[in-house]
């Protein structure tokens, strides 16, 4: 086979694999789950009326971002739709094993990447983070446990590494050009009153 | 003896430390260094650029040290090019601002004084979109602009110390006394294994989000990043050293909430960029795949 012919292959591949992972993640974008308790809410706003108080483990269906604000309808009917915050929901991972805070479990294998939501967690599920965890000795990782920390020694190499790897502000700027990033003006938060 | 062992060894040591003189927390030898007024006026006054950044690069190389960057040139850059990004929507734009992933799959992120961060391939392949990971770093950010690891050394350390070394920065570099140095190195290093004060968490976190929003990010990235690391089981070893160095995530999640509802939530809808992180993330596992 020419060159050509091999660059095609490899390209279909890869934009084959990228639409596989684009459509998982926009599978499991559907649904999600409430991960503490949230008060359903009428309206984006904390003075709306709260419809009613949804516990950590309900499964919802997303609908529009406002600010902070997810819009959420109630499965399976989808019946009862209000707003939450943002953070009080989650994407869901895999049905049936709901990644909820209180219970803190970890568990649930990820049979390869048409499993994985991308938007959710990353490439690396929250659980194939874990369940790695315990291989890290075998694959020759190191961690970055307090031990470590305290028994470390500099490594001059590595910083001029570091230090060569910086960025110029011109190739920043362009690289989030291209990203379609523009600068906003906003001042600073507030410090929180005492 | 056993991990666990051997971390509830250390808790039991830094507690004790921390009970005792703040000084013996960073083992100092106070009463050997001899307080000179000009080193007095020194330590309680400002520290320079220059200074800022060696100590900075210092404590990262004993940071590289116990994890060394990730051997990914792309990756590295990309890194730079976001990190940069958002560090120019900062107070301080003009910092030599260096940016780096690390070898290690804890999920961890560090600052230095002088515009140094590094976050680890752990928290690198956990991120779902390059907005978060501009969270991350702005986080990260606002600790080299609040100075918060440059004033606890600071406050900890009674200033001797750090006026002594701070002569790292003179020309001569004969004249710098390695002990003294050495000293102060470690005591930025153990800052990273003891936490800064919440305080200064809270407060890189609002200035994060900022930096994050004016990169034309959506700055709700970084409480999606949380409300990932809340669900992760607080018994893993990836998360152990990140949990117990800031304050509960669940905390942290309600403040920014609370502040940005007023203040940022308008530009909840800006970018995102899920697939440039992705491709990066690929490049990362495949190159680790490779070794």
């Amino acid at each position: 086979m020419n060159q050509a012919g091999r660059c095609f292959l490899l390209w279909s591949f890869l934009s084959v694999s990228l639409s596989l992972l684009w459509m998982a993640g926009a599978h499991a974008a559907d649904t999600a789950i409430i991960v503490r308790t949230a008060p359903l809410k009428q309206n984006p706003a904390f003075s709306a009326e709260t419809l009613r108080e949804l516990p950590p483990g309900v499964r919802v269906r997303l609908g529009k971002r406002n600010g902070g604000w997810r819009q959420v309808s109630l499965l399976p009917e989808a019946k009862v739709a209000g707003w939450v915050r943002g953070y009080q929901v989650r994407d869901d991972i895999e049905t049936g094993q709901s990644p909820v805070i209180q219970n803190k479990t970890s568990g649930g294998v990820l049979s390869g990447l048409s499993n994985l939501s991308r938007r959710t967690s990353g490439l690396f599920g929250r659980r194939e983070m874990e369940k790695n965890g315990n291989l890290t000795a075998t694959i020759g990782v190191r961690g970055l446990s307090e031990e470590d920390l305290n028994n470390a020694k500099p490594d001059p190499q590595q910083l001029a590494e570091l230090e060569q790897y910086a960025a110029e502000s011109s190739a920043a700027k362009k690289f989030a050009a291209a990203g379609g990033l523009k600068t906003r003006k906003i001042k600073s938060l507030p410090r929180p009153k005492k | 003896m056993s991990s666990r062992c051997n971390a509830h060894l250390f808790l039991g040591l830094f507690v004790l430390s921390t009970l005792s003189l703040p000084a013996t927390a960073f083992d100092f030898d106070l009463g050997k260094i001899k307080e000179t007024a000009g080193k007095l006026k020194r330590a309680s006054g400002k520290v320079s650029q220059e200074e800022e950044v060696e100590i900075g690069g210092l404590v990262t190389s004993n940071l590289l040290g116990a994890a060394p960057l990730v051997d990914n040139a792309d990756v590295q850059r990309y890194v730079n090019n976001i990190g940069l990004w958002v560090a120019l929507q900062s107070e301080r734009p003009d910092l030599p601002w260096k940016f780096g992933v690390i070898e290690s799959d804890n999920i961890n992120a560090f600052a230095a004084p002088g515009g140094y961060v590094v976050i680890t391939k752990g928290l690198f392949l956990s991120l779902n979109d390059e907005a978060e990971l501009a969270g991350v770093l702005g986080h990260e950010i606002g600790h080299v602009i609040g100075k918060h690891h440059l004033k606890a050394l600071q406050k900890n350390a009674k200033l001797d110390l750090l006026g002594d070394a701070l002569q790292v920065a003179a020309r001569d570099k004969s004249r710098r006394d390695q002990k003294k140095l050495d000293k102060l190195i470690n005591a930025g290093t153990q800052l990273y294994a003891r936490g800064l004060d919440r305080h200064d968490e809270y407060e890189a976190d609002r200035l994060g989000v900022v930096y994050a929003a004016r990169a034309g990010y959506d700055p709700y990235a970084l409480l999606n990043v949380l409300t990932t690391l809340d669900s992760i089981n607080t018994d893993s070893p990836k998360i152990a050293l990140l949990t117990k160095t800031h304050p509960p995530f669940a905390e942290r999640l309600q403040r920014l909430d609370g502040v940005m509802d007023k203040h940022l939530s308008r530009y909840a809808g800006q970018m995102l960029l899920p697939e440039r992180l992705a491709e990066l993330q690929l490049r990362l596992i495949q190159s680790n795949k490779k070794q």
